[in-house]
């Protein structure tokens, strides 16, 4: 009850509130197509070397946040370029990516004076300090991402099911992987506002593989996932608020806690299924 | 007339190793081809130059009389694994309506004649009943089905099939060699396999390939090929296709 009563009254609760319902529109975007085509790692390695975007931008004075948006963007072009063309040496080459981008930032953020602090509110997350602004850019970008998916859903999908028989079809195989690698690197500037970079791919895949328990088609596993978000991002908050717990990581642990809740029915279910078949 | 296939002198591979050298193979408008084959003897990679997927590094390859690029919106395409992950959520209409969808074609909702060749393709097949499931309730048999009816909804001139029965149990096996002979009364088609004999039941022509063209006849197939093809003596030996319609499927040993 607390929680509700700040929420009604706080200005920075509210935009909180307001941050986590963008964010789980990003995260219900995108989502689902990082679990079904199964790129967590690619979408870890663009997440990880955004700080390094961020850290050169806080040095030269720019906007972090400016900074994590053009070099998640670069690093969307890099990991998609090695995907297609280095499968061989993929995972050496995300991992430099990885923790070079990551060493990029911290150097950066060495340097510069008495910008240390929002360092820890990056890397974990602090959705309490999301300013107006902050949520215009956030709103502007779920807005782009989904035009860009409204366009060209089946083209993703195409891609994401069956790549050979999309290039068959005459559909730019490479051209729709690395634009969605880009809609990645949106969903993480979107995402590490609530959670942090560190812990973002959690809220990125998380709400996807649970709703993928339950629904049986791309939509709807949409829908799900950013209601599941949503969700469990509120209610993280208002667990996060009584005892001061930082609300990025208590968000985080709710969405796992959820997650293998939905597993463990699942497994239940189908454990159930098997039984009354060979029952029958 | 202009044959629906024509390789000249292809040597092709990829990563630095040569699949199939130097093969001339031509097929004929209409035929129904059985490509055959011990494992490794290049007969995928043959199929991928076809479609355009292997780059020949060196020879002539003509589709439909054009360039396999611009050849593809006329071919159908079963390949020999399905290439996705079973627990894709997609239903069964949308993996056959994306066979209909344009590059660049914007908006989710496929338009009214894409669905009706969908629709079309499906009942062709008899997959028309399973159109509202996910492909992971499929048996084996059924998502066979359901990969040739979604080959079929481009509406191609030219059918290329990669060992289509490789998870399908004998029964459904010759009941899809019947529906490609239908098929056939329409559409060109080239089909791999490893069973030469049980093929030979059905196709009109058999061409052999091991790396290299070993031999390209519609006469049956004797010792002497196929010792040419598997590079040893082989001998035929009969094994129980469960539901023998008529006579024995049989095997290479």
């Amino acid at each position: 009850m607390a929680f509700i009563e700040a929420l009604l009254r706080q200005g920075f609760l509210q935009h909180a509130a307001i941050g986590i319902a963008l964010a789980s529109v990003a995260s219900g975007l995108i989502g689902p197509f990082v679990v079904v085509r199964r790129i967590g790692y690619l979408a870890g390695g663009i997440a990880h070397s955004v700080l390094g975007g961020m850290g050169v931008a806080w040095y030269f004075g720019a906007s972090p946040l400016a900074g994590a948006l053009v070099a998640a963007l670069l690093a969307a072009l890099i990991v998609g370029w090695v995907n297609l063309r280095f499968r061989a040496h993929e995972d050496m080459l995300i991992s430099a990516l990885w923790s070079g981008g990551m060493a990029v930032g911290i150097v950066f953020i060495s340097q510069t004076e008495g910008y240390r602090a929002d360092l820890f509110g990056y890397l974990f997350g602090n959705i309490l300090l999301v300013d107006a602004p902050t949520l215009w850019l956030m709103a502007g970008l779920d807005v782009l991402m989904l035009t860009v998916l409204m366009l060209f859903y089946r083209q993703f999908t195409a891609v994401c099911f069956d790549a050979e028989f999309a290039r068959l079809r005459g559909v730019p195989v490479p051209f729709f992987h690395i634009l969605l690698l880009c809609l990645v690197a949106v969903t993480v500037v979107i995402l590490v506002q609530v959670s942090g970079l560190i812990l973002l791919i959690a809220l990125l895949s998380l709400p996807a593989a649970t709703a993928g328990d339950w629904v049986r088609s791309l939509g709807s596993m949409m829908l799900l996932a950013a209601g599941i978000a949503a969700g469990t991002g509120y209610l993280g908050l208002a667990l996060a608020w009584q005892p001061d717990w930082p609300a990025g990581a208590t968000i985080v642990l709710t969405l796992c806690g959820v997650y293998v809740l939905s597993l463990a029915a699942r497994l239940w279910r189908e454990r159930r299924h098997r039984g009354s078949e060979r029952a029958a | 007339m202009t044959p629906a296939v024509e390789l000249e002198g292809v040597t092709a591979g990829y990563d630095g190793y040569v699949a199939i050298r130097d093969v001339t193979l031509s097929v004929s408008d209409g035929e129904f081809l059985g490509l055959v084959g011990p494992n490794g003897s290049g007969k995928s990679t043959l199929l991928k130059v076809v479609l355009g997927l292997i780059r020949p590094s060196a020879g002539r390859v003509r589709v439909l009389g054009t360039s396999p690029a611009r050849a593809r919106r006329h071919v159908g395409y079963v390949p020999q694994y399905a290439a996705f992950t079973r627990s894709f959520p997609i239903t069964v209409a949308d993996v056959v309506r994306s066979a209909t969808l344009r590059p660049w074609q914007p908006w989710p909702r496929y338009r009214a004649e894409q669905r009706a060749a969908a629709d079309a393709a499906m009942a062709e097949v008899e997959v028309d009943a399973l159109a509202g499931r996910t492909v992971d309730q499929l048996s084996g048999g059924q998502l066979q089905r359901v990969l040739i009816a979604r080959a079929l909804a481009v509406r191609p001139a030219l059918l290329l099939l990669d060992e289509p029965t490789a998870s399908v149990d004998p029964r459904a096996e010759r009941a899809f060699f019947e529906l490609l002979r239908r098929l056939n009364e329409r559409m060109t088609i080239v089909v791999v396999s490893h069973d030469i004999a049980f093929v030979s039941e059905y196709v009109s022509h058999v061409a052999c390939i091991n790396r290299e063209l070993v031999c390209h006849t519609a006469e049956p197939l004797g010792p002497g090929v196929l010792e040419r093809l598997y590079g040893h003596p082989v001998r035929f030996v009969d094994h129980a296709h469960v539901d023998h319609v008529h006579g024995g499927g049989h095997g290479v040993h």
